[in-house]
């Protein structure tokens, strides 16, 4: 396949869902609403590469991988699978395609890992032979060759889902969709998938499409990423590209010893200060303005708090900043 | 080609529920026990209006004084339509809790392949189970079915199971759409129950429930079953019946899988395949 192929093409791709809002308890108080959850997406994703799809819980992301794996008819617009209509060609649709949904659920717990891949095998119209081959490789590959024949009801929540994966590619599909693969993972765990996905990828030409929430796994791994709110597709380009929308913004992170209780909120207030977070490591992040933040304000500011800074950090924004300040706008 | 590759998705299928099935000791031996012994209570209440094990009264209805066996065929059939007429849809159901359903879906086999696969499954352990509930009824309450006539009874169970995969696929259609299988599988268990004789021979209803109850083909394959086994007489001639058995057969299953794709397609438009 042409690397500028598009393996996914979109064009104005709209969804509506009609919901019934309740408006009291009786069966029949209720009205009906339409809710756009697709709003004319426009995406192409060319022959062998990795996008990430972001955006925060309801944009529209799972609508639309929904909708490209053929479990969801689009109310407008259309979208093509390597070149095939996802409307009215189906079926060739699902062959140029694996799918590994979110979460653990999707697999038959009380089939062990190998019978669920020979499952699923038989149904891309695989022969015994080459299901069993192929069934193998994609065990050894996921590192669950050892535990292929328990019970995936005794497996992990990191074990159930690189099954999902082996499962996914098990019919050597061109396209991948992973819809938040690492989702509910340790990190341990999170880690080992993305270095699968990677090897996938890498290894076997695969072009992929993941969905994730997390934006440091998207910035590591994706060559693209797309950003969707309310079903609309604001922002697309490489990391480095979206990064360049907020040259003018700057990260200090800051090691506060002891760190007062109101510090973050106290420093959400100053001039040229976007957002300021709390990290897990205990740090305090700011994102500002370049040429508004002045870190004199924010030394009196944790000084009148009752902190002492241990240490000060200047750093570029993150992927993850890019995010909240589209989301922001 | 095409044909090879939905037969190995048909035969997948049924595999995979063959093996999960007999992965639950318990379910696997509550379905023999349970029809069995839910059955019993009606042959022992029969013998309270017989004498010396004829029913008089019921001979009046169908021209056959043996009220078990006249029953057990009811309940033996009634078997096979609790596990194609709702085994599909219930099963449908199943796989949405547990989220196979959607990825199933992703997968080029055809919808019919699937739905078909599921139901061999239930089709060979309802003849598993049904044809140990036969013996038992054989050995433990005389139930006398050997001297009838086998071919008939064959052709009527071969007809009322294509009839009864169409009714399935609608069910099935219905579950997609409106989620809920439970209690439209009981309101409709209760009313085929009432209306398709299987206890009993439909001409003791009221007047007013009967056209209902001969406008249903399950009607007929119970009459014409008991007729081939026990010597029964028809409510119509038995060719009528043939006749009408063969055209809801012929009919059934393609109007099934229609409205069933029909279903299918509002589910993926209204985006609920995966919901439960």
């Amino acid at each position: 396949m042409n690397a500028d192929f598009p393996v996914i093409r979109a064009e104005n791709l709209q969804k509506e869902y009609v919901v019934h809002r309740r408006t009291g308890p009786l069966p029949w108080q209720r009205r009906q609403e339409s809710v756009w959850a697709l709003k004319g997406v426009d995406l192409e994703i060319r022959h062998g590469e990795f996008f990430g799809l972001l955006g925060p819980n309801g944009a529209g992301k799972t609508t639309l991988v929904k909708i490209l794996c053929t479990l969801l008819m689009p109310t407008k617009g259309r979208a093509w699978v390597a070149g095939r209509d996802v409307v009215m060609q189906e079926q060739q649709v699902r062959r140029m395609l694996g799918v590994a949904l979110t979460g653990e659920r999707g697999m038959y717990w009380k089939l062990t890992g190998r019978e669920n891949l020979l499952y699923y095998a038989a149904l891309y119209g695989l022969a015994s032979r080459e299901a069993r081959k192929r069934a193998q490789t994609a065990l050894d590959l996921m590192g669950l060759s050892d535990r292929a024949d328990d019970l995936v009801e005794q497996y992990s929540t990191g074990m159930r889902q690189r099954l999902a994966i082996a499962r996914s590619f098990l019919h050597d599909p061109p396209l991948l969709l992973l819809d938040e693969p690492t989702a509910g993972l340790d990190p341990q765990a999170a880690r080992t998938i993305r270095a699968l996905i990677v090897r996938l990828q890498q290894e076997f030409s695969k072009t992929i499409l993941l969905t994730t929430h997390n934006l440091h796994e998207a910035e590591q791994l994706c060559d693209r990423v797309g950003i969707l709110r309310e079903g609309q597709l604001i922002a697309l380009g490489t990391p480095a590209q979206l990064k360049r929308q907020v040259v003018s913004e700057a990260v200090v992170e800051l090691e506060v010893e002891p760190k007062p209780s109101g510090l973050t909120a106290a420093l959400a207030t100053l001039a040229g200060v976007i957002r300021a977070e709390s990290l897990e490591n205990g740090q305090v992040r700011l994102l500002g303005k370049k040429d508004e933040m002045v870190l004199d304000s924010i030394l009196q500011c944790v000084n009148a708090e009752g902190g002492k800074i241990s240490r000060v950090v200047l750093k570029e924004p993150s992927l993850e900043d890019v995010f909240f300040h589209l989301l922001s706008e | 080609m095409e044909l090879l590759v939905e037969a190995r998705a048909i035969a997948s299928t049924c595999w995979k529920d063959l093996l999960v099935f007999f992965r639950y000791p318990l379910r696997t031996l509550s379905l023999v026990v349970e029809p069995f012994l839910f059955f019993v209570p009606f042959i022992i209440f029969g013998a309270m209006f017989a004498q010396d094990g004829s029913a008089a009264g019921l001979a009046a209805f169908v021209g056959v004084a043996d009220y078990a066996s006249f029953v057990v065929t009811g309940a033996l059939f009634w078997n096979f339509v609790s596990a194609i007429f709702w085994g599909i849809g219930l099963s449908l159901r199943e796989e949405m809790v547990q989220g196979t359903l959607e990825l199933a879906w992703t997968t080029p086999a055809r919808r019919f392949s699937l739905l078909l696969g599921r139901t061999v499954a239930h089709l060979i352990t309802t003849i598993i189970t049904t044809g140990l509930m036969g013996l038992g009824f054989t050995l433990l309450f005389g139930y006398r079915w050997l001297g009838g006539n086998l071919p008939l009874a064959m052709t009527t169970l071969l007809l009322s199971l294509v009839t009864l995969y169409g009714l399935g696929f609608v069910f099935a259609g219905v579950v997609l759409w409106l989620k809920e299988p439970y209690a439209i599988a009981n309101v409709s268990r209760i009313v085929l129950g009432l209306l398709c004789g299987w206890l009993y021979p439909i001409t003791v209803l009221p007047e007013w429930l009967q056209p209902l109850s001969l406008a249903l083909p399950l009607t007929y394959a119970i009459d014409l079953l008991r007729a081939a086994l026990l010597g029964t007489r028809t409510l119509l001639p038995l060719s009528w019946e043939l006749v009408i058995l063969g055209f809801s057969a012929a009919l059934c299953p393609a109007v099934g899988y229609l409205l069933f794709r029909w279903l299918e397609r509002h589910s993926r438009t209204s985006g609920t395949l995966g919901q439960y």
